[in-house]
């Protein structure tokens, strides 16, 4: 009985073709070109190359020039997927731009404002290995910062080539804006630490080599930094699923049951969350040139969409409504990239305060959803699909 | 029956007003003396990036400079005249003193000041008092620089230099009541006659007409077809500028209707360098980038108006500035202004390069303007019942903005400027009437 019911539900729910799979995109709706083929930079209006060196200008066009090439073409099946694409890490690995400011082991040493545009290039493309990069990035920066020479030498040069990926956890399930209050515990064994405890959304940490995890030492009740390895006995790290945004970013839960520290691997300049503090608030720098990125990528696809779609017999260019969307897109990035621009000089000139870091973040967030919420508009319902860049980036 | 009929009228006075009906005003730090009102300029906070380090030390001391002007001569005064709507004249010798009218103009008299100079002047100005810098832009950027760019020799050395000493005042007449976005279309006429021009028509929203010594005047020659501009003189036969009434902003700027019957302007008075439309456009793409530092000082002295009340006034037993709320508009408001400042600062260097475009001016203000109008909203919301209060700026300023978001171009039409120039299609004229029914 049950096995003719299943019959008569596939007689009647499914059709012949139910199964064929999907038209290409480009044969489906040849109207417009999608982000497989990256469209051209016509978003730095007021001429930013201006205000940067002559090496940072040729690093960003370096960049531009492999992510367009090499991740545009396969970002919007692994991004469905929610999958990492393993396939792009050797190449930007030859972009030599992991180390970022690190000097020395192996590292590009670059000024804060080449990083800086280097995560806006990434993230033009795509957030996801933007993030990807950014992470892996403060990770080493916190070892170059806080950690040993022998730890410098042993863990920088293969993380400074993409031989070895790494990840960095302080957030929990019961501790997130509040990060002070974390609860992982460090526990003095003999020679090195017991780590008992809880972390959550760890970007890169499913399939990371070398995982800096905070923990609360038992002794000083201070937060300290430790090294894990992949595998460690007594680590999991399991993949949070249904992530509507950056889904190519693979967030870990990790769970860590009793898995022992060597001492060597304890990083000795981490002695409370002060210290994190520093390394969080020139991240937090970083973060802000995202949104930038991804805006200028959005305004991108947007002002060469608006000139392929026809509607009522005229590019949809012709429109004023959509003039206007994209005049004030444009005018955004602009705005964005000056205080991103800004903020870097600040730091540069070590005169960067917490608070000018933290109201750039957030001023440039706030005008990154904005904008990119406009450029969905101008998609029509072209704005609901990855494939024209412009969805995916909407939920980054 | 005369007596009868002036009892009632007793009663009825007796009954609607009180005894102290039409006494005077409290003054505001009597009636609520738990805030500092405007009159005591609050101090600038709102310098969060430390833009000092983006000027030369002659642009930051002229900065200080003009500020401390305005903030002593003009901060007590501003409130009175904004509300009775009226001129201070009282002012113009000070702002005179400060050399700054005739702005970029080199020679004659000016002070030859760079663009990013110039544009701060205007932001300080602003930050005290939006309508004495419109005043100054008028008279400065529009009615002098044209002189400057377009006149004759004889004409630049005859009226600059008395115009830079604020000895007399010019205008710029442009708009007119059917032509305003579309100004290009206007209707003024000037027909040659022996020995000069005959003036034919009418302009609207002309500020400092009612009273300026110098009116520069566009209209449309009668031979060419194309637009021409041409000096009056105050008082000049046929000539008539009265104040448009009823402003809700900018009130101090007198803007005029002009009227203009068979106005007679000697050749000699005809600037040669005005000989279309275009002409009057090189104009405009200049003192749009000036047009747009005012939201930005106007809203770095709404900012610093919010930072120090929010310390003074106290509610629940706490400062204002305790509470989140309140925190994070303040904290958005600094945010706004910081990125206005450098997208003005980026346009001035865009400017300096020679390599600035109409489009890029019109983003510029254009954008400029929108986020003023959220900063200063944001602000006329954390002075609660204070924020309808001209006395405490904010309300001024917001007003204030409403006629600087459409004046030099109106949002919109900036908008299409720059969307003229990154689509290539202009797209200021409706689309072309459908004959058939529309499919939708």
């Amino acid at each position: 009985m049950a096995q003719t019911r299943s019959d008569d539900e596939n007689k009647y729910s499914k059709s012949l073709y139910f199964n064929y799979p999907a038209l290409d995109v480009s044969l489906a709706f040849p109207q417009a070109t999608p982000a497989s083929i990256f469209p051209p930079c016509t978003s730095d209006y007021y001429q930013f190359a201006n205000l940067l060196t002559p090496e940072e200008q040729a690093l960003r066009l370096k960049v531009r020039e492999c992510v367009e090439r090499d991740v545009a073409p396969i970002m919007t099946k692994y991004w469905e997927k929610a999958e990492f694409p393993f396939p792009v890490v050797p190449k930007l690995g030859a972009l030599n731009i992991a180390g970022g400011t690190i000097k020395g082991y192996g590292c590009p040493g670059l000024s804060i404002t080449a990083n800086a545009i280097v995560t806006a290039e990434l993230a033009r493309v795509d957030a996801s290995c933007s993030s990807f990069i950014l992470f892996h990035r403060s990770t080493m920066l916190t070892i170059s910062m806080y950690g040993s020479e022998v730890q410098k030498q042993k863990y920088l040069p293969s993380l400074a080539k993409l031989d070895t990926i790494a990840c960095m956890g302080i957030t929990e399930p019961g501790y997130g804006s509040d990060a002070n209050g974390l609860r992982t515990t460090a526990t003095k064994v003999e020679g090195g630490w017991v780590l008992e405890g809880q972390k959550r959304w760890l970007g890169n940490s499913t399939f990371a080599d070398v995982l800096l995890i905070t923990a609360k030492n038992k002794n000083t009740s201070q937060i300290n930094c430790f090294i894990i390895k992949k595998n460690a006995p007594g680590l999991q790290a399991t993949k949070i699923e249904n992530n509507i945004g950056l889904r190519m970013m693979q967030n870990g839960d990790v769970l860590l049951q009793k898995v022992f520290v060597p001492d060597e691997d304890r990083l000795p300049g981490v002695n409370s969350f002060q210290d994190i503090s520093k390394v969080l608030g020139l991240s937090r720098v970083m973060a802000a040139w995202q949104p930038i990125g991804i805006t200028m990528g959005v305004y991108d696809m947007c002002h060469r969409y608006l000139q392929e779609r026809k509607q009522f017999g005229a590019p949809l260019a012709a429109f004023q409504i959509n003039q206007q969307k994209l005049v004030q897109m444009l005018a955004n990035v602009q705005a964005m990239f000056l205080m991103g621009w800004r903020l870097c000089k600040l730091c540069e000139s070590g005169k960067m305060t917490p608070g000018q870091a933290s109201l750039g973040k957030s001023w440039i967030t706030l005008r990154g959803r904005e904008t990119v919420a406009l450029g969905r508009e101008l998609l029509g319902g072209n704005g609901i699909l990855s494939d024209f860049l412009v969805a995916k980036a909407g939920v980054a």
